[in-house]
């Protein structure tokens, strides 16, 4: 993680920060310090020894800021110190539940995971799940590593540390090589109260594994300010598929931090899709590493916000390796006083010849006070590659509100039509067809609720 | 004027050519004709000097020395010429620059004078006519929105223009419909001559109704199995190229 | 090369009352090596300069104390020793300067013969000695001609040094009000230490009746390491400026740090461009100029336009963001950039379009082109605020790559404040391609003329924003700079 000063362009002297850990991040180290010391003799030495170099990664740099590159549209430490979130009433998202459909479903209540709301773990084929809190004795090496690693490009190491200090469950996910699992994963946030603690997950997918990841957060409860962490460190091996998907639906209290960091060898395949229909303020980083040859990512996103809510997608895309390819299709509809932040950065090394790697951000605003940013960067060093980006930020289509209002329908239903149309390739491109289903009719309802109307 | 014995080309370490020999004389029309993957784009690169073409047994002489350390300029200056199966798009560069560049460094290479933009203007309008090309045509990019017969036709043009001695039409009829080949025929027609020899490599018969071989030659498997006159292209388009290969064989 | 300098100001001095002789006759002195408050009045006592613009670089150098270099650009260089350099350098003594051009260094003369420059401007541009600006220009008369009609137009077209003296209202005025004294760590040393550079003011109506470039080109050359150059188009007025020059100049000064300001009034445009080709340093990367470049401009009066065109072939490292602040209602920007690094070459450029007035425009065309070992970056920012009705922007990069181990890197940040605004970015980056060149070859074209029309296609679209006269050259010199790139 590079903490470089952010700058646009010239002008204006840069400002050094000084990185102490202040005021705002007291609480934070005494809470973490104290619950370190409860899991001793709990847990095994290394993920001990991990959590306080975490913690002290955190100590080091405390919550990011604009001075940092990457937080450049996100002052994380000032909304922190803020935190008396506002009292909008959005965010309201339909639960998902699965009962709509068939899943192994892992429920998790403000971060500490519900056996009695879980599927029985003791009963899976062709995929073993453990717990952060359990036994770690059987977990292989490289779920130890990815359980204990915070160095990610993207997520910024203090907070990748302060969630490893703090996490106090997770599951850890292993699917066996060849195996493709006949139900989707369902990590299932629910958010209560206040006091939520971060969580940790990791999975694991062996050669050739098949599998389906849903993650949805929700938390119509919660009332208080509540800062909630996640983070999801994931590693495909050879020719393994992972189709992921994200649904975040939380009320004005909350403000979550999700890190996922995807590693991909050989010819293996992430689709990722997410859809944030809010939280005060949502920053959602993901990393993917290619490692092996032939690999392929497709991220697919949208965002629809409103009220003062913040929603940061930053990606970061690292070709490693040569023939590999990644695409990144985002969509934002911002109205009110909402702000969206897409930051992808697609990295080609000087090896990675032949990569394929493509990025769109399109985002409507809807609203006089509505704001986006966009970072769309490139930084390529082998020359046999196609890489290319774009970006667009504006308003409906007039010609097209019109056509669709002189065939009379009216404008707030012509509105609804062309915003629906506008974030629905992101999320058809989701394969599983309940989970897109579930994921549309989100996206209908915010829609009915939002004041999209003139 | 050319002369290949026994050549043996690989592309990306496979062995594509393997033995392969053709004579050409001056004044002739040489067809190659094969399946696909038989090696016919590759004969008409190697023969154009492409980059990834190695020659690793045989030889290749033209007019008496030999080619393959040429490079690709050096080999058009002295004459040879390949009509390309995709001719490219090059956006930015217009179609009269690059002509002109063209046709100017292979003047130098050969000694002779720069034609100045006056000079090089009354030619290609010239050209352009005699091959009822508009030329509106040339004001635009290089094969950019060109349809597939403007493209084909603008390789006639510019073969008109460099007047080589030697011409490979690659696949010159891939893509273009029976009015688009007939006009490229036509073109092509009008510059045969009794110095320009001419290898015209296809799949299909049809192009050689239109471009009458001396010569018909089937490759297959990287060498030629069976060479005869322009009667062997109607035998391959009756019977078909598995029972020529077979028989070959 | 003292007799150089006299003509010089000789001619600058036709048409205008050249009263302040200050200039030529005392050069032969220089300030000691190194950056102090003694540093910067001997700089402004040379110049003869009044109190207030004594102050003005006093009050910049102690901010200048404050300041941090920046870092973040993609650049990497040795730590520049600020206090290791000269900040007033007189001219070199006539018998440092080579005494023909059969002293000069031979690739510069095989550039110079590419670029079809003639002997006598040759001679001039390589500091050959008692080569005077009226022997290249024939007489002086070419000179007097073009005084005379800017005069008659009412343009004002002088030395910045001079215009202190002349129009100190106009220079106290605009200095500084685009580029604020603080802009950046550059810009405050460059408003410390400013040598000289130009001063253009075009009344209001009045069309500039030529391009100002012609005369530029020859004597450009002194305004020396920290140019200034002011730019103000009042109402209704229009001016195309040029500068720089295709052919590379010999330059004893590693550091280059320019501040260029530009002022459109209502209804005025301005059409900058530059070719930039300083010492980009050797094929093993050694030597160079580091040009950190300010340069902005105003859009101030509603309906007005400016327009930067830039051809960045040289210097070591390039550190530039010509920019356009749309403060007018239906103003417009436009950048359009080619930006070439060969051998060990960095650039790191691009542009920003503030958007802050109803209905503004900006188009920016970047073209950036990386070969040998390289690094090429678009760095740009399209900021729309939120009065910025109907703000209109679109960008595109393309990024070519020749060879593999270059860099080509993008980043564009964005930023929209307004739902009527519409910006769309776009960016590509690939190689050059391979059929295309084998192509040309097959038609008879060597590799390196090959690359040299490839090249200039990708660039077309910012080529053809030159001025006639120099698009010309600009083609010649894309091909230069990229030499030895493939094979």
């Amino acid at each position: 993680m590079t903490t470089s000063t952010s700058k646009s362009a010239e002008g204006g002297a840069p400002i050094r920060i000084v990185a102490s850990s202040g005021d705002v991040e007291a609480p934070f180290l005494e809470k973490a310090e104290s619950f370190i010391r409860s899991r001793t003799g709990n847990e095994p030495d290394w993920l001990q020894r991990a959590r306080s170099k975490g913690l002290e990664a955190f100590r080091r740099s405390g919550f990011p800021h604009r001075r940092v590159e990457e937080w450049k549209y996100t002052d994380l430490r000032t909304h922190i110190s803020k935190s008396d979130a506002s009292s909008s009433s959005a965010g309201h998202a339909t639960q998902i539940e699965s009962s709509a459909f068939d899943a192994i479903t892992l429920t998790f209540v403000d971060g500490a995971f519900d056996r009695a709301a879980s599927s029985d773990l003791t009963s899976l084929s062709g995929v073993e799940v453990v717990m952060l809190e359990d036994d770690l004795g059987a977990l292989v090496e490289r779920q130890k590593h990815l359980l204990c690693a915070i160095d990610n490009p993207v997520t910024s190491l203090s907070i990748n540390g302060l969630n490893l200090a703090q996490a106090r469950s997770g599951a850890i996910i292993r699917v066996l090589p060849g195996e493709a699992l006949s139900k989707p994963i369902h990590i299932r946030s629910v958010h209560t109260g206040a006091e939520i603690s971060p969580a940790r997950h990791v999975v694991v997918l062996e050669s050739g594994a098949r599998a389906t990841l849903l993650e949805t957060n929700t938390g119509d409860g919660v009332k208080e300010p509540a800062l909630i962490g996640q983070s999801l460190q994931i590693h495909l091996e050879p020719n393994a598929e992972l189709s992921h998907h994200r649904s975040v639906g939380l009320p004005d209290a909350c403000t979550l931090l999700s890190g996922v960091a995807a590693h991909l060898e050989a010819e293996a395949h992430y689709a990722g899709t997410t859809l944030n229909l809010g939280a005060a303020l949502l920053r959602q980083d993901t990393h993917i590493a290619f490692q092996g040859e032939g690999a392929i990512a497709d991220l697919t996103g949208a965002y629809l916000l409103n009220g003062n809510q913040h929603c940061d997608q930053t990606i970061f895309i690292d070709h490693a390796v040569p023939n590999c390819e990644s695409s990144q299709v985002f969509k934002g509809v911002l109205t009110d006083r909402s702000r969206g932040v897409f930051q992808g950065k697609v990295l080609v090394a000087q090896d990675a010849q032949h990569t394929d790697a493509h990025q769109l951000s399109n985002a409507l605003l809807l609203s006089e006070r509505a704001e986006l940013d966009a970072k769309p960067e490139l930084e390529i060093y082998a020359d046999d590659v196609k890489c290319s980006h774009g970006s667009t930020a504006g308003e409906l289509d007039e010609d097209a509100l019109f056509y669709l209002r002189a065939r009379g329908i009216p404008l707030a239903v012509a509105k609804t039509l062309l915003i629906e149309a506008f974030v629905r390739e992101p999320i058809e491109s989701i394969k599983e067809e309940a989970i897109r289903n579930i994921f549309m009719q989100q996206v209908s309802e915010w829609l009915q609720n939002a004041e999209v109307r003139t | 004027m050319l002369q290949i014995k026994d050549l043996r080309v690989d592309v990306d370490g496979k062995e594509i050519l393997t033995g392969l020999s053709l004579d050409v004389k001056a004044g002739e029309v040489h067809a190659v004709m094969g399946p696909n993957g038989s090696g016919k784009s590759t004969l008409s690169y190697v023969l154009s000097g492409r980059d990834g073409y190695d020659v690793t047994g045989g030889s290749i002489t033209y007019k008496g020395d030999s080619l393959v350390d040429l490079d690709p300029e050096d080999r058009a200056a002295q004459g040879i010429f390949l009509a390309f199966q995709y001719p490219l798009e090059i956006p930015g560069v217009g179609s009269m620059t690059f002509m002109r560049t063209a046709l100017n460094a292979q003047r130098k290479a050969r000694g002779e004078n720069e034609l100045d933009a006056a000079s090089f203007m009354k030619l290609i309008r010239a050209k352009a006519k005699e091959l009822n090309i508009d030329a509106e045509m040339l004001k635009r990019p290089l094969n950019v929105g060109f349809s597939g017969g403007e493209k084909k036709r603008n390789e006639v043009l510019q073969m008109a223009l460099l007047e080589p001695t030697l011409a490979i039409l690659d696949e010159t009829d891939s893509g273009l419909d029976i009015d688009a080949l007939k006009l490229v025929a036509d073109g092509v027609n009008a510059l045969r001559s009794p110095d320009r020899a001419m290898i015209v490599i296809t799949h299909y018969q049809r192009l050689l109704n239109y471009i009458v071989p001396d010569y018909v030659h089937v490759l297959a498997g990287g060498k030629i199995v069976k060479s005869g006159d322009k009667s062997l292209a109607l035998e391959l388009e009756k019977s078909g190229y598995d029972a020529i290969v077979a028989e070959a064989a | 090369m003292p007799a150089v300098d006299e003509t010089i100001s000789e001619v600058k001095g036709l048409g205008e009352k050249y009263k302040y002789g200050f200039e030529t006759q005392i050069l032969s002195e220089k300030a000691p090596k190194g950056l102090d408050e003694d540093t910067i009045r001997f700089i402004s006592a040379k110049k003869g300069e009044p109190d207030w613009m004594l102050d003005w670089r006093l009050d910049a150098y102690r901010r200048w104390l404050e300041m941090t270099e920046p870092k973040w650009a993609m650049v990497n260089y040795p730590e520049i020793d600020f206090q290791d350099a000269y900040y007033y350098a007189a001219p070199k003594s006539p018998e440092d300067a080579p005494q023909s051009l059969d002293e000069v260094d031979p690739e510069l003369l095989k550039t110079y013969e590419k670029l079809g420059i003639p002997l006598k401007e040759q001679e001039m541009l390589a500091g050959v000695r008692n080569v005077a600006v009226d022997a290249v220009f024939d007489s002086v008369s070419v000179v007097t001609t073009f005084k005379e009609k800017l005069a008659e137009a009412g343009v004002i077209f002088c030395p910045i040094s001079e215009a202190v003296h002349t129009h100190p209202e106009l220079v106290k005025k605009y200095l500084g009000s685009v580029v604020p004294v603080t802009d950046n760590f550059y810009a405050t040393l460059n408003s410390a230490v400013f040598s000289d550079g130009s001063f253009v003011y075009i009344p209001e109506g009045v069309r500039c009746p030529m391009e100002l470039s012609t005369y530029f080109r020859i004597n450009e050359q002194n305004t020396g390491q920290f140019e200034r150059t002011l730019i103000i188009a009042e109402k209704g007025s229009y001016v195309s400026y040029l500068e720089g020059c295709t052919a590379p100049m010999r330059d004893e000064n590693q550091l280059h740090a320019a501040v260029v300001e530009l002022v459109a009034l209502d209804d005025a445009e301005i059409k900058y461009s530059t070719v930039q080709n300083w010492y980009p340093g050797d094929a093993e990367g050694k030597g160079g100029i580091y040009n950190f470049v300010t340069k902005r401009g105003d859009c101030r009066g509603p309906n007005s336009k400016i327009s930067w065109t830039q051809v960045e072939t040289g210097s070591a490292v390039t550190w530039k963001y010509p920019s356009c602040i749309l403060r007018g209602d239906n103003s417009v920007g436009e950048f359009y950039s080619i930006a070439i690094t060969n051998n060990y070459q960095q650039a790191d450029t691009g542009t920003k379009m503030v958007h802050l007035g109803k209905n503004t425009k900006s188009r920016i065309i970047s073209k950036g082109i990386s070969a040998g070992k390289a690094q090429n970056t678009y760095r740009g920012l399209v900021s729309i605020h939120p009065k910025a009705k109907a703000a209109r922007n679109y960008t595109q990069c393309d990024s070519l790559l020749i060879g593999d181990k270059c860099g080509a890197h993008t980043v564009p940040y964005i930023e929209s404040r307004d739902p009527s605004a519409l910006v769309e970015h776009e960016a590509t980056t690939s190689k050059l391609s391979e059929e295309q060149l084998f192509y040309c070859r097959q038609r008879g074209i060597g590799e390196e003329e090959a690359v040299t029309l490839l090249v200039n296609g990708f660039c077309k679209e910012v080529l053809q924003h030159l001025p006639m006269e120099f698009a010309v050259e600009a083609q010649k010199l894309v091909g230069i700079s990229l030499e030895g790139s493939v094979g």
